[in-house]
């Protein structure tokens, strides 16, 4: 069922799905719980500071988590084309139900990408918590959520394909 | 199949990713992106803002855990007839996946016990960290292996 690259050997085609699918969780780690602390936690942290010292600790940690978010979301689009490409046979046929949610987790997905860019690339004082971020961390929790719905219906699609080539008599709902 | 339990899967899986990205990337904050910010403090600032980081994150880390848990037993329980189908190589990489999971939860306890912390705890964290990824690394080929694995037909197995 699922879409092998050509021309690669078997035992690369074996490496490379688990590996991009590391990297895809790896990143998604870093942009949702680097948004947690940057705009939630670090905020907190130096509240009781003076304000020259807060805008030079919030610079500093800005302008490394700018590479970060940058870093990860590269990293998040490649390897969720690929992820696509491997599992496109999973999202059509019988499977075909599910592919509106896969629609819907690369659209929330790569809006939230791009707010999270663009948030960080903006040249702006940042004292103040970027509301769009913290809105952005809600939307990336949402994305996460629609994955997992489109992977358990496309889960049960299957065990029930498995289930009626069990029993050939028993009639499909 | 109820509508309860496909329900009670999403749910539990998608508190057990967003927990875990929340103490990955929690990690990785407090390791590679906080320390960088204690540089332009004085002595007296970096460490009182380390010690109000350090309260925050105990508190975040020790929800995360607790929810890790919980997630985790539900999903290993929901998921363990497929790790049976699959053999040696379904609990291989099941086992690995919890072993290191636990020691991680461990050491990260372990770090935050206490008010102040310990002076090698960068290096702790660093290695709390590398571990955090090859417990992903364990997770993302069980899943792929879970995935690729094909249920045998019954009359196909008795052939």
């Amino acid at each position: 069922m699922l879409n092998w690259f050509p021309y690669l050997p078997e035992w690369v085609q074996w490496a490379i799905f688990p590996l991009v699918r590391w990297l895809h969780i790896v990143c998604t780690t870093l942009l949702v719980g680097g948004t947690l602390f940057y705009e939630f936690v670090i905020p907190k942290a130096i509240e009781d500071l003076k304000e020259e010292t807060q805008l030079a600790v919030l610079g500093r940690v800005r302008w490394f988590f700018r590479q970060v978010v940058i870093f990860s979301a590269v990293i998040l689009i490649l390897t969720g084309s690929l992820t696509v490409y491997h599992q496109w046979h999973l999202y059509n046929g019988e499977f075909r139900a599910v592919m509106p949610w896969l629609y819907m987790h690369l659209a929330l997905g790569m809006l939230s990408l791009l707010v999270a860019v663009l948030a960080m690339i903006r040249t702006r004082s940042p004292r103040q918590p970027l509301v769009w971020l913290r809105i952005n961390f809600v939307i990336l929790l949402v994305v996460i959520f629609i994955v997992a719905v489109a992977r358990q219906w496309r889960l049960m699609i299957r065990d029930t394909h498995a289930r009626y080539l069990d029993n050939p008599t028993e009639t499909r709902p | 199949m109820s509508l309860v339990q496909p329900i009670l899967i999403i749910l539990f899986r998608w508190i057990h990713v967003t927990t875990a990205c929340v103490a990955v990337g929690g990690v990785f904050f407090l390791r590679v992106v906080f320390p960088i910010a204690l540089k332009s403090l004085n002595a007296d600032a970096a460490h009182t803002m380390l010690l109000r980081t350090r309260r925050i994150f105990k508190m975040v880390i020790h929800t995360c855990i607790l929810l890790l848990l919980v997630s985790g037993t539900y999903n290993a329980c929901i998921n363990w007839p497929k790790y049976d189908a699959m053999g040696p190589v379904g609990h291989s990489l099941f086992g690995t996946h919890l072993l290191l999971a636990l020691i991680v939860f461990g050491i990260a306890l372990w770090l935050l016990i206490g008010p102040e912390p310990r002076k090698d705890h960068l290096q702790w964290l660093m290695i709390t960290l590398i571990l955090m990824f090859l417990t992903i690394a364990a997770a993302s080929v069980l899943k792929y292996a879970r995935d690729t694995h094909q249920p045998q037909p019954l009359e196909m197995s008795r052939q």
